[in-house]
């Protein structure tokens, strides 16, 4: 019981989080200031990292295989924490925050996140995939006021529960065929089942699943929710979704497709179908998401669309992961989180300084140069780092997914990515664009909070550093999970 | 740290210093960034006398960067051999000239030397980096810079140059990162030196082919060679003066350097296999741009079809696939580096006075500016190839090269420098003789234009004179690359 205790905590310490939030909530005044409340999530999702830091490079199993953590999935749950860190402090200056449930939604999300990562079962993996999104929905309806934060609320629930509905129906039939929900003994179990003429079965619960996972992870054709709910969200909350929510999204996809179809799968079902299909999904969004975004013009739709199109990029990463070819696979697409992670933070952190309450558009840019040449210059460089561009992250990140990808002979897709991405300097650029050579009557300094001061100069740092010095994570990445 | 990583630093200190003052400042800024390139081109005199002929990669530092899981690890790792060096001072001695010439940039000043020196950074990079990856890193840095540089202080359409600029340029990247993946790949490493045993010669594959397509496409944009000179015409017309310099001075020599850093020294049969090819891009370069330059209505236009035209004449020399050859292309691309960057110069000084390049409201300036007209009858003189000037023997050792392999090629090719001598003359009487348009008459340049001016004038006359300066200490490493190519 003690050991269970110590193996789950940095769980236990999130539900802790939440218990003192919800208490916190009835203790105080209506109109007091609700910092306090901020102060114990952000303490809260530190300690948790501490003992996700801690677990070290044990290997813990719990519940008859249904939770499991190794220093794969812990690396992933940092980031996740990582993620959420940043957003819960870019929250202390978001007026949003001034409702407790706000914190607590948002340590909810992360607590499903979590156990998302460390499921390998379907139904823990369906439990913790609700609970993300279930606090994810409120927390994008948090804007009561505000007519767009409702409807993309509205959207988000319904788009989800759909893509809910589905994966739900394609895990059915996966239970079906193997008798278990154990994604370990299922594995075993699938091979039998393939073998008794029961293909066209699990292809349909493939696809079906995929439709689930695709929708999480926002990939062309499954991403037609993205850029609305981007766009009305509270920024934070976006941010959020295009950091978290995703990261989270795409360590489900690793864990189901990886024990199922991995290298110790059914070898025809993994190339005949099932990298096939992801090469679609990649191909889609890299052409879609990158074209789009060229047409937008409120700046958080425009994110969304550069989002698809970096899914698609991730997605590479996680055929060559699946494909096995590689050694570098895990660390590429551990590497373009981390840059992705970084870049989109530090974005939406500018994003909200400038834009504060009004719905951004590119003008909101204009002269910033002027007004406030080192906000200018930071998004410069985050934009830059989305855009693949050496001495960022964000290039390195391009660069070992583009490695993996060679190195599994994955050439036509290789070069679409490298293409797509020429398309992406446009709109990156455009904005670059924006700030440097227009020019704007406003002349006012923007006021930064030290809070999203504090993200942007982290952000900052942690672009240049990976991008200059991409041994420190690497060498991190391979001695200490792997 | 090794003088060549001061070298890089050199700029970077300026760009910080330039950061502590306030941005009205504007002279305080010139003052540093002409400092800031002049340190840099004493830095690089200082490494031509201990620099060794007869030497592979000298003053090398390597330091380990960083490893992709079981790959070769990439290093930092950077050096000097008799290729690079000649380009290397070609670089600060156009960056220092460029930052004098900036005099006539006088907005936002503070950004401006702040980019210029950073693009300083990457053309020096680019010729010192030993290995392809931070080689792409340096080309990639001087690609955005470039952008701001030309969008922000440009002229009329800078926009829609500095938009092509950065799509063509970004494809050309994106071409040579797959090239340079696919070798990191396949053989195993990104240092020159190990890829240079590593690469079979003379065995030839479909996937070698391709690799080196990539890397010689992505090279041809910034050249650029024919089909791909769209976004350079542009650029030539609409950017800033001082920036062209460096435009014209430097960064289209990164694509001559790298056909031959990459295309020539890597796979030295495969470029010998196709000489035939690129002699024939390269009469098109040279007698399109030629034919084109004489058309122009506009001095920059002319001098950009020229541009043209002269990096067809580097494409001969590499066609040549012999030590003569290349020796030519590489004394072209020093030689057009400096002529261009001494015409910008003056483009920018007459810009400043007259309000326009327009030909056809140019005239007479000899009388009242005699030594400008003095200055810049010797560039024309350099570009249409006359004896005892630079431009002469690099074309010279271009086509002579090219004449023991393609005799009938190298014929036609002497005809583009006819047409040199047509255009160039046309635009030279246009502007300096004649009929003066204005009554206005125009100051003379200043002495703070005429010195640096030239400066250039006597580099020019001094490889003009005396083409051993740059080819004692380039032939070594030629003749290490031809020791391939049969015996």
């Amino acid at each position: 019981m003690k050991q269970m205790a110590m193996d789950l905590s940095p769980e236990w310490i999130l539900l802790v989080g939440i218990a003192l939030i919800l208490i916190g909530e009835i203790l105080l005044r209506e109109n007091s200031s609700r910092f306090i409340l901020g102060l114990i999530a952000g303490l809260t999702v530190t300690a948790s990292g501490l003992f996700v830091i801690l677990q070290g490079k044990e290997v813990i199993s719990l519940f008859s295989d249904s939770y499991v953590s190794d220093p794969l999935i812990r690396s992933i749950k940092l980031l996740l924490i990582v993620g959420t860190l940043l957003v819960v402090i870019l929250s202390f200056s978001e007026k949003l925050a001034a409702k407790g449930e706000y914190y607590l939604l948002l340590l909810s999300a992360l607590l499903g996140a979590m156990t998302l990562v460390s499921a390998a079962e379907l139904v823990m993996l369906f439990v913790s995939l609700e609970l993300l999104s279930l606090s994810a929905y409120v927390l994008v309806g948090m804007h009561q006021e505000r007519l767009a934060s409702s409807e993309a609320a509205w959207k988000y629930v319904v788009y989800g529960g759909a893509s809910s509905a589905f994966l739900l129906y394609g895990m059915s039939f996966f239970y079906g065929l193997t008798g278990t929900t154990s994604l370990t003994e299922m594995s075993g179990n699938l091979a039998v089942a393939f073998t008794n003429n029961n293909e066209m079965l699990l292809y349909l619960g493939f696809f079906l699943i995929l439709v689930g996972i695709g929708f999480k992870i926002a990939a062309v054709p499954f991403h037609m929710w993205a850029p609305d709910i981007y766009q009305g969200a509270p920024t934070t909350i976006t941010t959020f979704l295009a950091v978290v929510s995703k990261i989270a999204g795409f360590a489900f996809m690793l864990r189901f497709l990886g024990s199922l179809f991995g290298t110790q799968g059914i070898q025809s079902v993994l190339h005949g179908v099932v990298i096939p299909a992801l090469l679609v999904l990649s191909i889609l969004s890299m052409i879609v998401g990158n074209v789009i975004a060229l047409k937008q013009f409120h700046l958080k739709r425009m994110l969304a669309y550069s989002s698809i199109g970096h899914a698609g990029y991730m997605i590479i990463a996680i055929i060559t992961i699946l494909l096995g070819g590689e050694s570098v696979a895990y660390s590429s697409l551990y590497y373009y989180f981390v840059a992705y992670l970084l870049a989109s933070t530090g974005t939406f952190a500018i994003l909200q300084v400038v834009a504060q309450d009004k719905s951004p558009d590119r003008r909101v840019l204009s002269g910033l140069h002027k007004r406030s040449p080192l906000l200018a210059f930071c998004l410069s460089v985050f934009l830059l780092s989305l855009a693949g561009i050496p001495f960022t992250a964000g290039f390195i990140g391009k660069l070992t997914i583009l490695v993996g990808a060679f190195g599994n002979s994955l050439f036509w897709v290789a070069g679409i990515m490298l293409l797509t991405t020429v398309i992406s300097y446009y709109y990156y650029f455009r904005l670059i664009r924006q700030m440097y050579w227009q020019e704007d009557e406003k002349a006012e300094k923007e006021r930064v909070s030290w809070s999203a001061g504090f993200v942007i100069a982290l952000t900052l740092i942690g672009t240049f550093l990976f991008g200059i010095m991409p041994q420190i994570l690497l060498q991190g990445i391979g001695s200490w999970f792997m | 740290m090794g003088i060549l990583s001061i070298l890089l630093c050199v700029p970077l200190v300026g760009v910080l210093v330039l950061q502590f003052f306030p941005k009205r400042k504007f002279s305080a800024h010139r003052v540093i960034a002409n400092l800031t390139t002049f340190v840099t081109l004493i830095l690089t005199i200082y490494l031509y006398f201990p620099f060794q002929t007869g030497q592979e990669m000298q003053f090398v530092e390597k330091v380990s960067w960083f490893t992709f899981g079981s790959f070769e690890p990439i290093s930092y790792s950077i050096g000097l051999d008799g290729l690079s060096l000649p380009l290397l001072m070609l670089t600060t001695l156009v960056s220092f000239i460029g930052s004098i010439a900036s005099i006539y940039i006088k907005e936002r000043t503070k950004q401006y030397y702040s980019l210029f020196l950073l693009l300083e950074v990457g053309t020096i990079g680019v010729f010192l980096a030993t290995n392809l990856v931070l080689f792409f890193f340096f080309f990639e840095l001087t690609l955005i810079t470039m952008f701001f540089l030309i969008g922000i202080w440009g002229y009329s359409k800078k926009e829609r140059a500095a938009y092509q600029f950065l799509i063509y340029n970004g494809l050309g990247s994106a071409f040579l990162l797959i090239g340079i993946v696919g070798i990191y790949v396949y053989f195993g490493s990104v240092d020159y030196d190990s890829l240079m045993k590593v690469i079979p010669i003379s065995s030839f594959n479909p996937f070698t082919w391709t690799l080196l397509t990539l890397l010689l496409v992505a090279f041809a944009i910034k050249l650029p060679i024919f089909p791909f000179h769209r976004w350079m015409l542009l650029v030539h017309v609409q950017a800033p003066p001082s920036v062209v310099m460096i435009h014209a001075g430097i960064l289209l020599k990164m694509g001559a350097y790298g056909m031959l850093r990459f295309g020539v020294s890597l796979f030295p049969d495969y470029m010998e296999y196709i000489s035939t090819l690129l002699a024939v891009f390269g009469l098109i370069n040279l007698l399109y741009g030629a034919i084109l330059a004489f058309a122009q209505q506009e001095l920059k236009s002319v001098l950009a079809y020229s541009s043209i035209s002269h990096m067809g004449i580097i494409l001969l020399g590499i066609a040549a696939a012999n030590q003569v050859g290349l020796q030519g292309a590489v004394l072209q691309s020093i030689s057009h580096g400096l002529l261009s960057a001494l015409f910008f110069f003056l483009v920018g000084a007459l810009y400043e006075r007259t309000k326009s390049t327009q030909l056809e409201n140019l005239g007479g300036l000899a009388k009242s500016m005699p030594i400008y007209s003095g200055i810049l009858m010797v560039a024309s003189l350099g570009l249409l190839g006359l004896p005892g000037l630079s431009g002469f023997v690099s074309e010279f050792f271009s086509l002579l090269g090219l004449f023991e392999r393609h005799p009938i090629y190298a014929s036609v090719g002497t005809l583009g420098l006819i047409l040199a001598a047509v255009y160039t003359l046309r635009a030279l009487l246009s502007v300096s003789f004649g009929e003066q348009k204005k009554s206005i008459s125009h100051q003379d340049i200043a002495w703070k234009e005429w010195l640096p001016m030239f400066f250039l004038v006597v580099t020019i006359v001094g490889i003009g004179v005396y083409p051993d300066l740059i080819s004692s200490t380039l032939n070594h490493t030629l003749e290490t690359i031809v020791s391939d190519w049969r015996g």
